[in-house]
């Protein structure tokens, strides 16, 4: 219903826009676009290592090399319609859940300027939670192959429909921004959707000097069907299956999302670090991420390398029914479920990293980027593999390789 | 042979060294606005934050609208590795941070320093850069302090 409402506000505005022409060198319409031919190598071969968790395949299992999880074409289209009001459009195509590489809206909204330093968007917009959130696609914009997945794993739904404001203020040589945001999402994926709802979210970036200071909390409403029909069947189970299943249920409770970073680039190098605190009083548990990355720029190259860490602080196991008190059938019945419910507990990511790579800016716009990565896995965990081979041992370490040529226009 | 390839090594270091110094000498811009504008100096921090869309005003309210030069003149380069400290790369990565987060434009791009006096002369809420040999009576020198 919000959903409706806020297309219906963005086609209104666009709609109203054409009556307040004014400036001669408006309406201005600008085309952008950016992408990633990038191919990554894992030494894993029973498991896919993907970019993105919704990704139907990615490499180890699937190929040895894959040019599925980085590649990607992003097209915008940004109108002006007068000095306050403008419009922007972005299309991304890359690996889904499908399979295909159907492009799908990552932006849609209208801005309103209120003042040079105050402006409101309705329509598609992307949750800033992260320092790099809202560009996390363009990989040309970050220094990695691709964000750090031990902290921009930790939500999976990024996208939302709604408002936000931002506000930028002054003081002496420190710029601040902050964004208000709310709205609702969802993200589908091969055995359905995740939606989030009633999200909200503040942010503030300062920019002082060299000096780059983020900090983020959010709230949402999870809710995936495949986990509710889930905890339905433990509620067959009398009193112990239905405190089970209030206790873990996700559906109606509130996730937090908490966020700090920093950033200090003198010219020269760089330096910039996250961490992220993910809780919901539910199966998805708690837990927390972060990463720091060390640069150095030489002309046109600029080596990095980067450590990471992401890990479970909630309980991973859980004795669950007590399968004594049940006859056959549903004895066994209420260990499968048992079985089930630890191995979600469990599945989260838990696992260190350590990254090298070098960046080559070799003309305007383009850039070559190559990448190692070693993955140690922790306290078996599957470090976000999909397509988990009965052969695949969790807890194990893995190593990747990367290639990727990014480009804007 | 450490030494044949030291000799080669020096040689090539000081080849570098002295490149690097004709590049400062010649290179040079003038951050420039009209005669009539009412501002003659910018602290380094407000040219910085106009020139990468943080800021459209200055301390009394004043709007002020940058001009750049074309990428990969030799103008552009030198204005933003000396009043940024960032390369061209660097500033065209930022700007691919706001275009596609739909939080703006880079600054609009003129042909060379000619064009920039030309705009400059005839707006004076604009801000540009140009080469000294075209400094003319009708603009004035910013001091970036």
């Amino acid at each position: 219903m919000v959903r409706q409402a806020t297309w219906l506000c963005v086609i209104l505005i666009v709609l109203q826009s054409g009556a307040l022409l004014a400036d001669s060198t408006l309406p201005d319409l600008e085309f952008n676009g950016f992408g990633t031919l990038g191919v990554v190598h894992s030494d894993e071969r029973n498991a896919d290592f993907v970019g993105d968790p919704f990704a139907s395949e990615g490499a180890g299992y699937s190929g040895d090399w894959s040019a599925e999880v980085d590649s990607r074409l992003g097209l915008q289209a940004t109108l002006r319609m007068t000095p306050q009001l403008s419009t922007v459009v972005q299309v991304i195509s890359e690996k889904r859940y499908d399979g295909s590489f159907a492009p799908d809206i990552e932006w849609a909204n209208v801005q309103y300027d209120v003042s040079p330093d105050l402006s409101l968007r309705v329509g598609r917009m992307v949750q800033s939670s992260f320092m790099a959130s809202e560009h996390r696609k363009v990989n040309y914009a970050t220094p990695w192959a691709r964000p750090p997945q031990e902290v921009y794993r930790l939500i999976p739904v990024a996208n939302f429909d709604g408002v936000d404001v931002r506000y930028r203020y002054h003081s002496g040589s420190v710029t601040n921004e902050l964004q208000v945001n709310f709205g609702g999402g969802s993200a589908d994926y091969q055995a359905g959707s995740i939606d989030a709802s009633d999200s909200w979210g503040v942010s503030h970036r300062t920019h002082w000097g060299n000096t780059t200071l983020f900090a983020s909390y959010g709230e949402l409403k999870v809710s995936v069907d495949e986990l509710t029909q889930f905890f339905d069947i433990y509620r067959l189970f009398g009193l112990p299956g239905e405190a089970l299943a209030n206790r873990y249920e996700v559906d109606g409770k509130r996730t937090r999302l908490m966020s700090l970073g920093a950033g200090y680039d003198p010219g020269s190098w760089f330096v910039m670090g996250e961490w992220a605190h993910f809780s919901s009083p539910s199966l998805l548990g708690k837990s927390e991420g972060a990463y720091m990355t060390f640069g150095y720029r030489i002309a046109e190259w600029t080596p990095y390398v980067g450590v990471a860490r992401a890990k479970i602080t909630s309980s991973t196991s859980e004795p669950g029914l007590n399968t004594a008190l049940y006859p056959s059938p549903y004895a066994e019945g209420a260990q499968l479920l048992n079985g089930v419910l630890n191995e979600i507990l469990s599945s989260g990511m838990q696992q260190d990293s350590i990254t090298l790579g070098a960046r080559w800016d070799f003309r305007p716009g383009m850039a070559l980027t190559a990448q190692y990565d070693h993955i140690d896995m922790r306290s078996g965990s599957s470090a976000g593999l999909i397509n988990q081979q009965p052969e695949f041992n969790p807890g194990g370490r893995i190593n990747l390789f990367s290639l990727a040529l990014d480009f804007v226009f | 042979m450490v030494r044949r390839l030291i000799a080669p090594g020096i040689s090539l270091l000081f080849g570098a060294m002295l490149s690097l110094n004709c590049t400062l000498a010649l290179a040079e811009v003038l951050v420039v606005v009209s005669a009539d504008a009412p501002f003659t100096r910018l602290t380094s921090s407000d040219l910085r934050d106009i020139y990468l869309g943080r800021r459209t005003q200055i301390a009394n309210g004043m709007m002020v609208v940058p001009l750049d030069q074309p990428e990969g003149t030799a103008a552009r380069s030198e204005f933003y590795t000396h009043f940024t400290g960032q390369t061209p790369a660097q500033i065209k990565a930022h700007w691919a941070r706001q275009i596609f987060t739909g939080r703006g434009q880079p600054p609009q791009a003129l042909a060379n320093s000619r064009a920039v006096v030309e705009r400059l002369v005839s707006d004076t809420k604009a801000l540009g850069y140009i080469d000294p040999a075209f400094l003319d009576e009708r603009l004035r020198v910013v001091t970036i302090e």
